[in-house]
């Protein structure tokens, strides 16, 4: 059986819904058009947290078969998959990190919530460069406490605990910083806000 | 854990940065309150961090590993799992210890009732707290199973029901409501020696993780 060019797959499945059905009806292309759009970014997102290349490309295998096997529980009508994937990729880096870390059994991957909490976000309105943007911009306004702590958490996979040993501060410290840093991301990124924005540059 | 223990982790939850244990009660907590509808917000968020992290080209064997992957047929569980699975162990989580410990002592009375009119195969069990009933339709290939006396799980996990053919067990449903009542369940059980029910990740395994908290024999 002959492969399809990338090219005609990425054309068959251009659009989000038509991907999400290619999926459901089993349809190989609709993968491969889903993996050519957002590999270079969930193995970019597994190597930031895992360092080693060849545990990445395992997390990013595992995430794209979770969205291949659980294809039935996605709703067309919630706009298109690549946040849900990079939950999910963080998620099995994380999973690996922490083993290699000896931590015991990592809680397992809930994809029925995550396919239903799914809805536009930003990830969906912009191309990929522009939402690096945006969001590096966005963490470029949190304070640097804020952003040290995001990343000891999301990208270093520390748990908060873990944290505040780290940087020899209180538990209730490191919680609320946390909490402010993504409400904070949140809004920046929020469509009202990115609106605006684009709206203010343009005159 | 009340709603505002559970506000102050939400963030930390979201990211993955809480201990497995505190996450576990996180979950039980969402599990139990529908007020917390901004936690997509959060995870929505969270999710845009992974643009921070700088783009890398993944090495072209890893799409082709990939779409290898997919069109190989699902595989049969291992010959390995059954004899594992089918020796009784004592290694539960504690949310189900009380009502698994009962069933362990394999205290189970069961009431056997063939036939009737149509030819259902009905199957009656209680060990302890849990009893239910299973009612399989030969003709139809329809098999229903209902059961009381659950403890409840967290929304990352389900109950997988499983058909054990000579030991091999192949997964035929899956569930989550209360009182669980398993949505009719399409399998051909005339080759069955027992079916049986397992805790497992909410998206549900090929093959059994843990130990049965029920066996039926049919």
């Amino acid at each position: 059986m002959s492969d399809p060019s990338d090219e005609s797959a990425r054309t068959t499945y251009g659009d989000s819904n038509e991907l999400i059905r290619g999926l459901q009806r089993h349809d190989p292309r609709a993968l491969e058009a889903l993996y050519d759009s957002n590999a270079r970014r969930a193995f970019g997102l597994a190597c930031r947290v895992l360092g080693d290349t060849s545990a990445a490309e395992d997390a990013v295998q595992e995430a794209f078969l979770a969205i291949w096997r659980n294809a039935h529980r996605l709703d067309p009508a919630r706009g298109n998959v690549s946040s849900l994937l990079m939950t999910i990729v963080h998620h099995k880096a994380i999973d690996s990190q922490r083993a290699r870390r000896g931590h015991g059994d990592p809680l397992p991957l809930d994809f029925a919530t995550l396919a239903d909490e799914r809805s536009a976000d930003v990830l969906d309105a912009v191309d990929a460069s522009a939402g690096r943007e945006l969001v590096l911009k966005a963490l470029g306004s949190l304070s640097p406490d804020q952003r040290r702590a995001i990343e000891l958490a999301y990208f270093d996979g520390l748990t908060h605990v873990e944290i505040a040993e780290k940087l020899g501060i209180p538990l209730g410290t490191v919680k609320s910083r946390l909490r402010l840093a993504l409400d904070k991301l949140r809004a920046a990124l929020s469509p009202e806000a990115t609106r605006l924005g684009e709206g203010t540059e343009s005159t | 854990m009340n709603c505002d223990e559970f506000e102050e982790l939400s963030a930390a939850y979201v990211m993955r940065a809480l201990p497995e244990d505190e996450a576990r009660e996180v979950e039980a907590h969402l599990a139990s309150c529908d007020k917390h509808a901004s936690l997509a917000g959060l995870r929505s968020a969270a999710a845009a961090l992974s643009l921070a992290a700088p783009e890398r080209e993944p090495p072209a064997a890893l799409k082709r590993r990939l779409l290898a992957a997919i069109r190989e047929p699902q595989t049969t569980p291992s010959v390995a799992k059954p004899a594992r699975w089918l020796r009784p162990s004592y290694a539960l989580a504690a949310a189900l210890a009380v009502a698994v410990v009962a069933l362990l002592a394999w205290n189970l009375s069961l009431q056997l009732s063939d036939g009737g009119d149509d030819g259902a195969v009905v199957r009656e069990f209680v060990s302890g707290k849990i009893s239910g009933r299973l009612v399989y339709l030969p003709e139809s290939q329809e098999a229903i199973l209902t059961v009381y006396g659950l403890e409840g799980i967290p929304s990352s996990k389900a109950f997988e029901v499983w058909a054990i053919t000579d030991g091999q067990p192949r997964p035929i449903g899956l569930f989550t409501s209360r009182p669980f009542t398993a949505p009719v369940m399409q399998a051909d059980l005339s080759q069955a020696d027992s079916v049986a029910v397992t805790v497992e990740p909410a998206l549900g395994s090929l093959e059994p993780t843990s130990d049965p908290i029920i066996v039926i024999e049919l």
